[in-house]
This record gives C-alpha cells, sequence and structure tokens, in this order.
C-alpha cells in the first residue's frame, strides 16, 4: 500500500510539473508597457520620465575645456580644443553619448503614447509641448556638435539605418517646433514654473539658434520677445556680488535663469560633484579643469579697458589688481585670497623648502594652469562637494542681452538698446559703461561673462576664429614664486604651457561620428576624420 | 530435482552445476553481474542416515524417494545411466554412500558434493575431480587497507564466484583444478591470483588507471565507460586530493581535453572563473552548467574533498539531456558516499604559505623622475624635477619628501597562510549507510588584510528502506566568509589597492615627517589598509535533495527527486573617514549593507529500466522536470556614523538613509527521454530527446526540442581483433544532436517601463518612468548543433597505453546576443536571435600507465585544438572600452571577440620620416612615435586601416600530468598551457604616467629621440607625459598586443606513506604526509612580470586583477 502511494504521489507531482502557468513569468520591479499608457497617473510618470536627466552639469560646466577659455585635465575634452579628437576619442563622460539617440527615443514614445490616452486635452497640449521643447534641444546639442544628424520624431526600430538628414532641415525642424510651442506655454519665471519648459525658454533657445545660423534679425525679434516678458530680471539686482552668488547653493530663487538643470540631494537624487571635481587639492578637490592665460587676459581693467591698452593701467606685476570684478569671481588666481589662505600654485614647496606643496601646478589633483575655477565652486567640507544641491543654469538672462546685443552689431540695428544690455552686465564687474558698441566688445563681453558655462566652443565655432583661439601653445600663468604669509606674486618670464594646439580647420569645427556608429551603419564621416 | 535433471541432460559439463544461481544487480554501478554462491555444508552426507524399505521399483523412484526424505538431490543423464532397473533397497540409517553402493554396485560412479550427489559412469569418473572442492578464504581491501565492498571473486574461465561482504571478506570454494581467481572491482584494477596450497588469499587492489570497467556519470544515471557513445571527460576526486586550492574548477585545470579554466585573480575566495568547454559556443553566458548530485548549483562552494568524481559531457550526444541548459556544456559533480561497515574515519589537512606570483616592478623613484623629465622635454615642456631633487630620490637623504615608496612591499607582506581540514566518517550496514564530511580551509591573501574562510559539511545517507525502494539524502552546506580591504569609493575592493600600487608613482610619499599620512589624490593606500573599513561577504548555501528510488518491476524503476539550492549573500561595505596630511579630511565614513537570495527548488521524476535478452542489452529513461529560480536583492545605506569603527546601519546618520531592492523569477519545466540498444556489447546505440520550455521566451516560442543520437562499435569484441592480444578496447563513436539555451536575462520579450526615472521638478524630486530597455517578444531558443567522432583505443595489458581522440563541429545558430545597433535607436540593443558561429575541434587524450617491480610510472596528456569562426552576423560591431586599450571585433568570417586595429611597423626615426608617411588626421607625430602601415594604401592611416591582429580565445590548450609510486614514497606533477592566444596590457601596464599614475620598471625599455632623431630605440614608443594626448596612447595597434601563450606547473606533490606496522599499534590503518607546490613555474613570452592567465581572460582588460599566487602547502591524510 505504502508503495502505491508513493508511485501516486510521484506520477501526480510530475504531471503538475510543467503546466503552461508555471512557466508565466511577469517583471517585478518594472510595469509593463501593456498595461501602462493609461492614466493621467501614468501620463505624469512619463512626464517626469522625460525630464530625467535631459541634459547634465558636466555637459555645461565641462565643455569649456574643448575651448581656449579652460585646460580639461581628465575627461578628455581637451582632445577637441587641441585637435586630437578622432572617431574613437571618448570625452567621458560626454561623448559619443551626444550623438546617441536615448532622449530622443524616450521623448517620442511619449509624443507617440499620449495620443490614444484620454486626459484633458489641453494637459495633452501641454505636456506634449513640454517633451517637444526637450526633443528640440537634443537635436539643437546634436547638430553643434555633428551637423547633419538623422532626424526621427518617431519611435525607431532597433534595426534603424538612416542616413544623416542636413543640417538646415534639423535646425528648420528645431526653429518650427520652437516657434510653435512658445505659443502653447506658460509665460512664467523659471521658479514659478518649478523647472518646467517656459515660453521664455523656448523663445530664449530659438533666439540662440538663430544667433547660430546668423538669422541676427530674427535672433533679435525672439530675444526681444523673451526680454519682454518682463519675468526675467538680473540676479540680485544686478549687483556685483550677484554674479557669484548666482552660481552657488542657496541662489535657486534666481530669476535671472531662464533655463535650468535642477539638483537637489534626496533618496533617488543626488547633487553634482562638480566642486570636488574642480577645487584644489587644499580643499580636497582634484582641480580637473582650470582657466587659461587667454580667458584671464580678455577681462578688461577697471577702465574699461583690454589689458593691451598702453593707457589700461594694467600692471603686469600686479596682473589681477584693477580688473573686471568678474575675473576674480570666475578664477582664483596665483596670490588671491581664498578661506584665509593665498593660493600658491607655483612653488614645487611650502615655505619651509622642504615640504611639497599639494597645489604645485605639475601636481595630480592641481590646477595645472595656475588658475583654479570660482564659478559654481567655493570650499565646502567634502561630502557636500559631492552632492553639491544647485541648479545649473542652461540659459540665462544675460546671454539673452548678450544676443541682442550681438545680432545689433552684425545689423547695425538697435545699437543704444543693445549697448544698454550691455553695460547691465558690465555693472556688475564694476566695469564703466561702455559707449560704443563694437564687435569686439559684444564678443568679450560675451566670453568673460559666460566662461564656463558651456557656450565659447560654439562661439569660435560660429565665429571662425579656431586658427587663432585653437592653435599653438595652451597656456595658464606665468611661473613665479607666492608669498604665503602676503600673498604677494614675484613672477617670473615663462608662461606655464600645458598643451599643443593644432587647428585642422577641414574639420568645421564638427565632431566625428562615432565609430562604433560607423561601424554598425556606415553613416557618412564628417570631413576631416 | 527435475529441473536440473534436464538441465544435466542437455549440458554436461560438470560446472554448470550448481544449487542456485542468482543474479543480483547492483544498482548502484548499473552493471549486471553475474554470480553463484555455494552454500555448503560439508558435513551434512555424514550425518544424514537414511531408512528405505522399497521393493521391486525403479531405480528412479529410489532416488526419488531418497530426495523426498532428505535435502539430497541427484543430477545425472538418463542416457548414461540405467535408472529404469528395478531394484529392493531395505536399509535401516545407512548413509548415502552405502546406499547408493548398494544399489549400483560398481558400474555407476557416484560423487557426494554437499547435498548434491552426481551420478556418472566410471569412463566418466575423471569428472568428479573437478568437484573436488575447496575453501579459500579472504580479505579485500583497497590501498589505503579499506575494504572493498562488493567486490567480485570469480574462478577464473567460470561464471562461478561470490562477493565480498562489509568487511571485504569473502569465501569461495574452487574446484581442485581451478587455476585462479579474479578479483575485481569498478574503478580497480582487476587482479588474477594463481591459487596454491594456501587456503587463505587477502588481495590489495589499486585504482585502475582507465579501467574498461570504470563507470562514468552521465545526465540521469550512469554509463560503463566502454558503452560510451558520447564524448565524455571524466577525473576522480581522488586525483586532486591534496592539491591546494579554494576553488574546484582551478583542480581540473589542464587535466580534462576540450576543458579550459582560467582565473583571472588570486585574491582569497574570488577567484573569478572562466570555464569554457571546447572554445566559446555563444556570444551570451558561455558557463557550463553544474550539477553537483543532480542539483544545478555553482562549483564554487562545493569542497574539493567531497568530490567522488567529475564529468564533462561535451558533446550533444552527452549533453542533450539536459537539453535546454547544455549548450555551453555540463559539469556533473558526484560526491562521496559512505561505505557500510564499521566506522572508518580519514583525516586530512594541509598547512602552507603562499607568495605573491608573476607581478610587476614599479619603477624606482629616481627612474620615475628621470622618465618624467624625458616626457616633458619631448613634449616641449620644462622637467619635473631638478637634478638635485633626483639626487635625493637616490640617496635617499630626505625620505619623507624624496622617497623611494616600495608600495608593493607595503602592502603586499600579509601572510599568504593557508589551512584547510577535512574529516570524513563513512560507516553503515546492509540498510543504511553514510558519509559525513566536515572540511574547514582558510586562506590568508598576500595582500594584507584580504581572506577567505570556507566551512563545508556534507551529509550522505543511502538506505534501503523495504525491499523495494531506496532512499539517498544528499545535503551539502556550506558558507564562505571574505574580508576584503577598501579604498574611498564604497565597493573599490581589492582591485583598486592591486591597481593604484602599480599606478602610484613611486615619488609619492605614504607619510610626512609629522606621521601624517599624505594623500595622492584622494587616497593613500597604506593608510587604507592599516585604519579599517573594508568590505566583508558572507555567503551561506545549502544544496540538499532527497530521492526516493522504488523498484516496480524486475529492472523498472521509479525515481522522484526534490532539491534545493538555497544561497545567500550578505555584503557589507563600510568605508571610514580618513585624516591626512593639510587637514585633508576624506569621508564621511559610510556603511552599504546588501543582501542577496537565490533559491532554486528542483523537482524531477523519471522512469528506469533496462534488461537483457541474450545478446540485446537495452535500457530507457523517461522523466519530467522542473526548476523555479527566484532571486532577492535588497541594499540600505547610511553615512556619518559617530565613529569608523561603528559600522551597523543604524548607528549613521538617518537623513543620509536609501535603500534599494530588485527580484527575479526564473522558470523551466522539461520532459526527457534515453533509449539505450547494445547488441552483443558491440553494437551500441543511444538516443536523447528532451522538451523544455523556458519562462524567458514568450508563450509562442516558448518550447524547445533538443534530440540526440549516438553510436558506437566495439571493434575490439569483433572476432578479428578478439585475436589480437595487444589491442584490450577498440571503440569508434559517432553522435549527433541540438543542444539548447536561453542564457539571457529574465522578461526580455516583455515590453517593460521602468521606474526611478526621478527628476527635481517644482522643488521636490517627482517620480518618473520611462521605456528603458527594448524588448523582443520574438526572441526564441538558441540552438546548437553539435557533431562528434571519437576513438578510444586501449593497447596493451595493464594500461600500457590508452588514447582517445575526438573531432566535433558545434554550429550554434539563433545565437542570443545583443548585435551592435545604430545610435539612432536609442535603447541599448536588445537580444535577437542573431547569428551562427562555428567552433571545430580535435581532443587528444593520452594515458599511460606501467607497474615494474618496485615502482609504478604514470604520465597522461591532454591537447585541444579548436577554432571559432562567425558564420552570420549581420553587423560588425568594434568594441573599445578605453581609448587605446584593447579593440574588439565581432563579424562574419572571424573568430568572435578578435583583436582588431592598426597593425605597427616599428617607430618613426625622425621627425622627416614622421611627416612623410601616412598619418592619421588630428596627429602630428614625430621621431619615436609608433608607425603604422597604411593597409589600402590611400595615403592616410584611418579606421579602414584596421585588421584582424590576434585571439583572446585560446586555439590551443593542453596539459599534461605525471608521476611515479616507489615503494612508500610517491610523487606527481600537472602542467598546464595555452597557446595561440593574445592580450593586451591595457593602456595602464603599456604606457607610463596614464592619469598622472607611475612608472613600471618595463617602461624603462622606451625609445629615446634628440633633435628630431631616435637616437635609442626600445620596446616602447617615446615617452610622452600622461596628460598629453598623443598617438601612440590613443592607438590600439599590434604594438600593444602580446603572446600571452603560457606554460604553468600547475602542481607538484611529493608524498610519503608509513609504514604500516608504526600505525597499525595505535589504529592508524594509513598515514601518507606530502609537500604541494602550486603555480612555482611558468613559461612564457608575456612581457616581463605580468601574468598572461590574469590578462588572457576575455572581457576584463585589466590588468589589475590580484595575481596568482605560488602556494606551498605541508599535508597529512591519515585513515583509522
Amino acid at each position: 500500500m505504502k508503495k502505491y502511494i508513493l508511485i501516486i504521489t510521484i506520477i501526480v507531482g510530475s504531471f503538475t510539473a510543467c503546466n503552461e502557468d508555471f512557466l508565466e513569468i511577469l517583471p517585478l520591479n518594472s510595469l509593463s508597457d501593456g498595461t501602462f499608457w493609461k492614466t493621467q497617473e501614468d501620463v505624469d510618470l512619463a512626464l517626469v520620465g522625460c525630464y530625467s536627466n535631459w541634459e547634465q552639469w558636466w555637459n555645461i560646466l565641462l565643455f569649456d575645456g574643448a575651448s581656449d577659455n579652460a585646460y580639461d585635465e581628465h575627461f578628455g575634452w581637451k582632445a577637441i580644443a587641441n585637435g586630437q579628437v578622432n572617431s574613437t576619442t571618448s570625452i567621458s563622460p560626454v561623448t559619443p553619448n551626444e550623438y546617441y539617440y536615448g532622449k530622443i527615443m524616450k521623448y517620442n514614445t511619449f509624443l507617440t503614447k499620449i495620443e490614444n490616452i484620454e486626459i484633458d486635452e489641453d494637459i495633452k497640449i501641454k505636456y506634449k509641448a513640454e517633451v517637444r521643447f526637450l526633443r528640440a534641444y537634443d537635436y539643437f546639442i546634436k547638430t553643434m556638435y555633428f551637423g547633419d544628424v538623422p532626424l526621427v520624431t518617431e519611435p525607431v526600430n532597433y534595426d534603424v539605418n538612416l542616413p544623416r538628414t542636413p543640417v538646415v532641415e534639423v535646425q528648420q525642424f528645431i526653429l518650427d517646433e520652437l516657434e510653435e510651442i512658445s505659443a502653447i506655454l506658460p509665460v512664467s519665471d523659471n521658479i514659478t514654473s518649478g523647472g518646467h519648459i517656459t515660453a521664455g525658454a523656448a523663445l530664449a533657445l530659438r533666439a540662440r539658434l538663430e544667433l547660430y545660423m546668423e538669422k541676427y534679425a530674427d535672433a533679435m525679434t525672439d530675444a526681444q520677445r523673451v526680454i519682454d516678458m518682463n519675468v526675467y530680471e538680473l540676479y540680485d539686482g544686478g549687483s556685483p556680488e550677484g554674479f557669484r552668488n548666482m552660481f552657488l547653493p542657496g541662489s535657486n530663487e534666481n530669476k535671472e535663469a531662464i533655463l535650468t538643470v535642477n539638483y537637489v540631494n534626496g533618496p533617488t537624487i543626488t547633487g553634482i560633484y562638480y566642486p570636488q571635481m574642480c577645487n584644489t587639492p587644499t580643499y580636497g578637490g582634484f582641480s580637473s579643469t582650470s582657466g587659461t592665460r587667454s580667458l584671464v587676459d580678455a577681462f578688461e581693467t577697471t577702465l574699461g579697458k583690454t589689458i593691451d591698452d598702453p593707457t589700461s593701467g594694467y600692471d603686469p606685476n600686479l596682473p589681477y589688481n584693477n580688473r573686471d570684478g568678474r575675473l576674480a569671481m570666475t578664477v582664483l588666481c596665483p596670490g588671491q585670497e581664498l578661506n584665509g589662505i593665498f593660493f600658491n600654485p607655483l612653488d614645487r614647496h611650502q615655505p619651509d623648502g622642504v615640504t611639497l606643496n599639494i597645489e604645485y601646478h605639475t601636481d595630480g589633483n592641481a590646477a595645472n594652469t595656475g588658475y583654479a575655477l570660482l564659478k559654481y565652486i567655493k570650499p565646502v567640507p567634502i561630502p557636500e562637494m559631492q552632492q553639491n544641491a544647485v541648479n545649473i543654469q542652461v540659459i540665462r538672462l544675460a546671454e539673452v542681452y548678450l544676443t541682442y546685443a550681438e545680432a545689433a552689431v552684425e545689423t547695425n540695428t538697435n545699437e543704444d538698446i543693445a549697448l544698454g544690455y550691455i553695460n547691465l552686465l558690465r555693472a556688475r564687474g564694476s566695469l564703466p559703461p561702455a559707449t560704443v558698441l563694437t564687435r569686439d566688445l559684444v564678443r568679450r563681453e560675451r566670453r568673460v561673462e559666460l566662461a564656463f558655462e558651456g557656450l565659447r566652443y560654439f562661439d569660435i565655432k560660429r565665429w571662425d576664429i579656431g586658427t587663432t583661439a585653437l592653435n599653438g601653445p595652451k597656456e595658464g600663468c606665468r611661473e613665479g614664486s607666492v608669498d604665503m604669509t602676503t600673498g604677494v606674486v614675484t613672477w617670473g618670464n615663462t608662461y606655464i604651457k600645458v598643451d599643443d594646439m593644432v587647428f585642422n580647420p577641414a574639420r568645421n569645427y564638427l565632431l566625428p561620428i562615432p565609430q562604433s556608429e560607423l561601424d554598425a551603419t556606415g553613416v557618412s564621416q564628417n570631413p576631416g576624420y | 530435482m527435475k529441473k536440473f535433471r534436464d538441465f544435466y541432460e542437455r549440458n554436461s559439463l560438470g560446472f554448470l552445476l550448481k544449487k542456485t544461481f542468482r543474479i543480483m544487480k547492483l544498482t548502484l554501478f548499473i552493471f549486471v553481474l553475474t554470480i553463484s554462491q555455494l552454500w555448503a555444508t560439508e558435513s551434512y552426507s555424514q550425518f544424514t542416515k537414511l531408512s528405505l524399505k522399497l521393493e521391486e521399483v525403479k531405480i528412479s523412484d529410489v532416488l526419488k524417494e531418497i530426495e523426498n526424505q532428505s535435502d539430497f538431490f541427484f543430477l545425472y543423464s538418463p542416457k548414461l545411466i540405467d535408472v529404469d532397473r528395478t531394484v529392493n533397497v531395505d536399509v535401516e540409517n545407512e548413509s548415502i554412500q552405502e546406499i547408493l553402493s548398494n544399489i549400483f554396485g560398481e558400474e555407476v560412479k557416484f560423487g557426494v558434493y554437499d547435498r548434491q550427489i552426481i551420478l556418472t559412469t566410471k569412463d566418466n569418473s575423471e569428472i568428479f575431480s573437478s568437484f573436488q572442492q575447496k575453501r579459500i578464504i579472504g580479505t579485500v581491501t583497497d590501498r589505503n587497507g579499506a575494504p572493498v565492498v562488493g567486490a567480485n571473486v570469480v574462478i577464473t574461465g567460470t561464471n562461478q564466484g561470490t562477493v565480498t561482504d562489509i568487511a571485504g571478506n569473502y569465501n569461495i570454494d574452487v574446484p581442485q583444478n581451478a587455476r585462479s581467481l579474479t578479483f575485481s572491482f569498478i574503478g580497480m584494477e582487476s587482479q588474477e591470483i594463481i591459487l596454491g596450497t594456501s587456503t587463505q588469499i587477502n588481495v590489495t587492489m589499486v585504482e585502475s588507471a582507465i579501467g574498461l570497467e570504470e563507470v562514468v556519470v552521465i545526465g540521469y544515471g550512469t554509463q560503463k565507460k566502454v558503452n560510451l557513445t558520447g564524448a565524455v571527460s571524466s577525473l576522480s576526486g581522488e586525483s586532486m586530493e591534496g592539491q591546494f586550492s579554494s576553488n574546484t574548477s582551478t583542480l581540473i585545470q589542464g587535466r580534462l581535453s576540450g576543458v579550459n579554466v582560467t582565473s583571472t585573480s588570486g585574491q582569497p575566495g574570488k577567484p573569478n572563473i572562466r570555464i569554457l568547454i571546447r572554445g566559446l559556443g555563444t556570444m551570451n553566458n558561455t558557463n557550463p552548467l553544474v550539477l553537483v548530485d543532480g542539483i544545478e548549483t555553482s562549483m564554487d562552494e562545493i569542497n574539493p574533498n567531497d568530490i567522488e568524481s567529475i564529468s564533462v559531457l561535451k558533446d550533444a550526444a552527452s549533453a542533450s539531456i539536459y537539453g535546454s541548459r547544455a549548450g555551453n556544456g555540463v559539469i556533473l559533480i558526484t560526491t562521496k558516499r559512505g561505505s557500510a561497515g564499521n566506522i572508518k574515519i580519514n583525516y586530512n589537512n594541509s598547512i602552507g604559505w603562499q607568495r605573491l606570483g608573476l607581478t610587476p616592478e614599479v619603477a624606482s623613484s629616481a627612474d620615475y623622475a628621470r622618465l618624467r623629465n624625458e616626457a616633458n622635454l619631448n613634449q616641449g615642456l620644462a622637467p619635473a624635477y631638478t637634478d638635485d631633487e633626483i639626487r635625493k630620490f637616490e640617496d635617499g637623504s630626505d625620505p619623507f619628501n624624496y622617497p623611494n615608496t616600495d608600495l608593493m612591499g607595503l602592502l603586499f607582506d600579509g601572510s599568504g597562510f593557508t589551512q584547510n581540514h577535512n574529516l570524513f566518517l563513512s560507516g553503515g550496514n546492509d540498510q543504511a549507510r553514510y558519509g559525513i564530511s566536515l572540511g574547514y580551509f582558510e586562506q590568508q591573501g598576500v595582500l594584507k588584510r584580504t581572506d577567505y574562510e570556507r566551512y563545508n559539511l556534507r551529509i550522505n545517507v543511502d538506505s534501503k528502506a523495504t525491499k523495494w525502494l531506496n532512499i539517498k539524502l544528499n545535503s551539502g552546506l556550506s558558507q564562505g566568509l571574505i574580508n576584503e580591504p577598501t579604498a574611498h569609493i564604497m565597493t573599490a575592493g581589492p582591485f583598486y589597492f592591486y591597481q593604484q600600487a602599480l599606478l602610484t608613482p613611486a615619488t609619492v610619499p605614504v607619510r610626512n615627517a609629522a606621521g601624517e599620512y599624505v594623500p595622492y589624490g584622494n587616497n593613500n593606500l597604506v593608510a587604507m589598509l592599516s585604519e579599517g573599513g573594508g568590505n566583508k561577504y558572507k555567503m551561506p548555501r545549502m544544496t540538499s535533495s532527497m530521492s526516493g528510488e522504488i523498484t516496480l518491476l524486475k529492472g523498472l524503476t521509479l525515481t522522484g527527486l526534490a532539491g534545493i539550492d538555497y544561497s545567500t549573500n550578505k555584503t557589507k561595505y563600510h568605508t571610514i573617514t580618513l585624516r591626512y596630511s593639510n587637514n585633508v579630511v576624506i569621508g564621511p565614513n559610510a556603511v552599504s549593507d546588501q543582501f542577496s537570495e537565490r533559491t532554486a527548488i528542483t523537482l524531477q521524476s523519471f522512469l528506469n529500466y533496462q534488461t537483457i535478452i541474450g545478446k540485446h542489452g537495452i535500457s530507457g529513461m523517461l522523466g519530467i522536470s522542473r526548476l523555479s529560480e527566484d532571486y532577492y536583492f535588497n541594499a540600505a545605506f547610511r553615512s556619518n556614523f559617530p565613529s569608523n569603527i561603528i559600522d551597523q546601519i543604524d548607528a549613521g546618520s538617518a537623513s543620509t538613509a536609501t535603500a534599494s531592492g530588485n527580484a527575479l523569477q526564473t522558470r523551466s519545466g522539461s520532459y526527457f527521454g534515453r533509449l539505450n540498444y547494445s547488441y552483443d556489447n558491440k553494437y551500441l546505440f543511444e538516443a536523447n530527446a528532451r522538451r523544455d520550455g523556458s519562462s524567458r521566451f514568450g508563450p509562442e516560442n516558448r518550447w524547445g526540442l533538443f534530440p540526440s543520437f549516438s553510436v558506437g562499435w566495439r571493434l575490439s569484441e569483433e572476432a578479428f581483433l578478439k585475436k589480437v592480444s595487444w589491442i584490450e578496447n577498440l571503440k569508434l563513436r559517432a553522435s549527433w544532436g541540438i543542444l539548447g539555451n536561453d542564457r539571457i536575462a529574465d522578461y526580455l520579450y516583455i515590453p517593460r517601463i521602468s521606474l526611478g526615472l526621478n527628476q527635481p521638478l517644482g522643488g521636490a524630486v517627482a517620480n518618473g518612468a520611462a521605456v528603458t530597455t527594448a524588448s523582443n517578444p520574438d526572441i526564441r531558443w538558441e540552438k546548437t548543433t553539435v557533431w562528434d567522432i571519437g576513438m578510444d583505443v586501449d593497447l596493451f595489458n595493464n594500461r600500457l597505453l590508452s588514447l582517445s581522440v575526438d573531432y566535433y563541429n558545434r554550429y550554434t545558430d539563433d545565437i542570443l546576443a545583443s548585435v551592435p545597433v545604430s545610435m539612432v535607436f536609442g535603447l541599448p540593443a536588445p537580444v535577437v536571435n542573431t547569428g551562427a558561429m562555428r567552433n571545430t575541434g580535435v581532443e587528444f587524450q593520452l594515458e599511460s600507465r606501467k607497474k615494474l617491480e618496485t615502482v609504478e610510472v604514470f604520465v597522461s596528456g591532454n591537447i585541444a585544438f579548436n577554432k571559432n569562426n562567425v558564420e552570420k552576423y549581420n553587423r560588425q560591431g568594434v568594441t573599445q572600452p578605453d581609448p587605446g586599450g584593447p579593440a574588439i571585433i565581432n563579424r562574419e568570417g572571424d573568430p568572435w571577440n578578435s583583436y582588431y586595429g592598426y597593425v605597427n611597423i616599428g617607430k618613426f626615426q625622425n621627425d622627416a620620416e614622421a611627416a612623410s608617411s601616412p598619418i592619421m588626421a588630428g596627429t602630428a607625430p614625430k621621431a619615436g612615435d609608433l608607425k603604422f602601415k597604411d593597409l589600402n594604401n590611400d595615403g592616410v592611416i584611418d579606421p579602414d586601416d584596421r585588421t584582424i591582429l590576434g585571439n583572446t580565445i585560446p586555439k590551443i590548450t593542453y596539459g599534461f600530468n605525471g608521476g611515479a609510486n616507489y615503494k612508500s614514497f610517491d610523487f606527481s606533477f600537472s602542467f598546464q598551457g595555452v597557446a595561440k592566444v593574445n592580450a593586451s596590457l591595457g593602456i595602464f601596464g603599456l604606457y607610463p604616467f596614464k592619469d598622472d599614475g607611475g612608472a613600471l620598471q618595463l617602461h624603462l625599455d622606451r625609445t629615446m629621440v634628440q633633435n628630431g632623431a631616435v637616437v635609442k630605440e626600445g620596446h616602447l614608443p617615446r615617452t610622452l607625459p600622461g596628460a598629453v594626448q598623443n598617438i601612440n596612447g590613443s592607438v590600439f595597434s599590434s604594438w600593444s598586443l602580446s603572446d600571452a601563450s603560457y606554460l604553468r606547473l600547475k602542481n607538484i606533490e611529493v608524498g610519503y606513506t608509513l609504514p604500516n606496522t608504526l600505525g597499525s599499534k595505535i589504529g592508524i590503518s594509513r598515514a601518507r604526509i606530502y609537500f604541494n607546490g602550486q603555480n612555482l613555474l611558468t613559461f612564457t613570452d608575456f612581457p616581463s612580470g605580468f601574468d598572461p592567465e590574469v590578462v588572457s581572460a576575455f572581457g576584463t582588460f585589466s590588468l589589475f586583477n590580484a595575481p596568482q599566487v605560488k602556494a606551498y602547502t605541508f599535508g597529512i591524510s591519515i585513515d583509522f
């Protein structure tokens, strides 16, 4: 009897072994596409999903490493600046990711799926407009880096193999989209909108692209439309201190900001580690990016004159005295005091003559040019350096003023209005107002105002000044010695050289299409690579 | 009486006369053994007295009456004996002899053998001499003196015999004319002992080298090796005894043909094993399936001492019974079981030390400074060090500021102590047997504060519960504990120390004059190692099963099995706050507690049938099984602990707390069957089929069918070869079959929305979701079709030479892999059924063993040649994780994962040559830089000039072992090697100064340049500062690749078995002491100091894995 019970147990057990239900397993920690896309809650989740990582701080803050403003030691941006970039160069963490269509896929999926969801029509249109902006922004970045890129506006299959769409078509698509959505999105400052895209952001980006396309009249019109919204104002009433504080945590009530990437510290989101990357080793940082001689020399003297002007009051032995106030808020110069310590990247040893000086510019974590960064940077405890909750400004009112001014000087129209805008910015550097609007003035203002905000490389590109800006040695400050008790610098004659740049005009300032994409699709490469 | 009489009528040969014939089936070994037993009580005929009173009856009736009255029975042929004659019998209490003499007189001779009485004519009376029997008794033991239970003792040339009992004792009655006895046992050398005058014969059996009787474990059963038709490599646990290793995988390295084992790390407890069976067969997971006593599990936590045997199923015929998961081959491990008898105890231990294996040397601080200056000079920069500073580095006059730091020496001075203790107990009786093993293993790392401990307990019980039910319990429990130091970066374990110890320039001081640690970057390796923090892993595992085997009919059994493989991994990552000089504080201290759990439950039942009908051997198996796997993970994090020594999560700051988790489920169900047929033990046929369902595929593609067929022909059994005495065994084999593979991630056929894509919006973090993975509803089984043709030969007696040869052709189609997709797709490439690859190869395994008077010598070797070719792949993809580091290509017509890059043709000798040669756009090479070949002669070096540069997978793997036993001494060695494989040191190993790194000794062999011309050519191109990108460091070329072939003395052992007389007094039946050395010698052309095994593993291009260690161990093994 026992035997039969056992046998029956085994046999019955066997036949329940492999039925289909047993093999039907659903994911435990993600939603299924088939059941998602139904309700308002789903759309809300998906909208935030689109905003997630729509832009990253390093694209903005480190990109000057590709230009003559900065020297980037660790992340490969210098390969763009010195001309050595090729199709297999990895600029960690950015390229070749910028060619990657991950965000576009996300946006296109959202825009396709939302159509069939039954929600309030106004909400649907607004949500779509926000995502359309994000898509336009991503295409804007792609065209700037790569020129022609495939224009896709719907989700594609994995076997997609598209040729590159001519850049003008992509740019027209961006302009049309921005125009359309600027009528849908609310007119609001960035604080009120809570980081949601506004009409101001759409028009400001449109103005930027039009400027880059040399459609100056259009750029001026759109810049004026942004200014006329009257929801944006210079930070802290345009005060000189505002220029420093605007880039530090606590500045989030910033009405100068038009488009920002927001960072907070929370359980699932953390702030940025830029402060640790760019603080000097004394404060536990790595000085990944440092400023160049070329940038520092661009700041005017307090007399409102460039340093090569004999009447500017510039003293080569006290090179940082009597300069545009924004200089000391943008870079940390040798001998400059910070937290009671005089910055000394010039001496191999501490004053005892024996102990090594970790700030010495050849050291691994020291500012290699002798100019450390201050924009968005201040010494803070290490945990805070690694998780810095600050909003990174992608577009701010100052840029819109400068766009207007550049459009004015290129078209010789509304120059007085433009001068007014320029002088609002100069006031923050405690500079005297400019009286004549010149191309040099506008370009210089743009460079010093927006240094380390990721626009310089594109400016070099559209002004076609690569042969001067991106050619020859990349230099920092002069060699010398800092008196650690007074901050007085004894200057030598030679400049610190950090790199040799070779500009190749055949490349037209475009970056190479990543080799992996060429290998996988056979798509055409940009010239010169 | 009748049946025997009739039998006798047909067979006049006397030796067939036996009272009982019993067929005993030894189910464990699944082969049929015929034995006969003689129940002899010699005195029966003497004390039995009979009384008969019969008148005018036939002799046949008299005999019948005697049989009725007594236990006697008669054997005779009526043709010879006239039993129809009528006689009168009247006897009272007479012996049988007297009665028979009265009846037959002189005409008929008779012989009384116990209860049997044989009648014959006087002309045939010589037949009795063969019935004159004498009793032989004795004991059969193995080499260790342990009794051999169930050994066959057979009168040579007959079917008569017996088996040994649980004490190894036997007794057998043999005819006077018998010449010898043959003793045999599975896996032991058969012995023929000539009978002399002695009635006691004790035999010591030794394991056979190849053993025609050898039984090999195969899927859901065992098979006699001679009857195998598939390609199976096997190894006994004993052959690995004494070797030092924390992991079983490394013990089989080089011992099995076609099985390539690589261990890319020498860190205790983390050997980072890769096993490839017959090359790389797929583009996804290439790990073979591992089963221990029938339960899918991992090889990692098995105690090597518990292993009875390891079988590797290499072809489709042998593996397809595991259909779905067998595409990469199957490794079957059986563990030691108990044997009946009084308790037997074995204790063995080993104690030893490890030393750092092959490791590159770091350049001295003075050399570093000089090289750095030269690099700056080459780049047009000012020198970094003055002559005075270099002098200080050299003479050590200012050790705090100008040190010559030997980080390798400071970090790698752990004791390297190892110990290993194992206790094995076994015993039982006919009803139940047990085998219990206890193991403890400890390995201290060569890097300080790395260590590994493992506890093992295994209980195997076999019980014959009733006549029809056998119950088996296998229970393995283990716990592994790993400790390792960590850097400030959470989860950065020892690899960080290996890496940074090589990358940190020797000019970096450890402490300043005030005794404070000096940070280099954020770190100070010595501080991080000495001051605490670290990673701890605790990995308990239970692999247990219970099965019942019910005998339904003769030869038909039903088995039900339930098993569980349950493992957890509790990990604690603990980083500390460290204070450095200059008031630099790196922190905060933080703890991450992580817990994962995997439960795999197997349910199986199968029917087994076997029978022999004349010359036809038939066996079959039908089964069903299901497997469910559940994986769960969670993690909690906090930082800002009040002290570095507190590492419990609730002590951290609550505001920093975060948590995460995940869970996965996998299910599979299978039906399977096997049919074996053999004719006359000559012609062998086997068919297997398995139908598998997997939860990883959608309902339409869920099921796959995996059949296989194989045939074998034992030529040596054919008449024409049977005469050839020196051919003991010759078998040809051929097989064909299909294997499956579903080893991809779960849920890939279901479109999924990922959660957690959060973003601050409106001042708070909002929850987001998006599609971040590509699904593919059409994915289906990957299928591997395997042809295998093989031959097994055993030549000369005493296994002087045996050879196994296999040719295989393994074609994998519908490979499940992520193909390179256009970046425009915007999602990671989905897993699709794409492409096909073929592995073809030849394997040889050769063994020889010769026993001379006092010396026994044995050698074995194996070599396998494998060629991989991608047959279908509609896109080509080049992967290069680090610029300048190794790049690999996957495309049709080449081996999978081939190195791909530019061809280096020396260095530019001067600037003019560099300026006039084809160069890469955007570069301006100078004298001393690498020169590349313009393969397509278009005047520029561009990606079109790249070509295949080498292999990531060895084309040849081989190993050879040997040894000798002389009296009480034994000696053995084992070499393992690979050839036709390449590896790159990677950017950090190839060049100095990368990422502000240091320089290695080998970087000093560089090309030196003066005034635009090379003045001294070295291995490296001209040196440039790491901060400057240069063509040399950003291009992967043939210069960056080295031949990674090597031959390594994996193991060498010398042992001595103590004389028996010594130990027997204190109850020791055998004691052996030995010395074992591991990884003592390596022959390679790989760049100096780098371990070619550590870097040659595909996938990890990292150079900085923990190097293999050299280990020296001493041990003792005692049987009580």
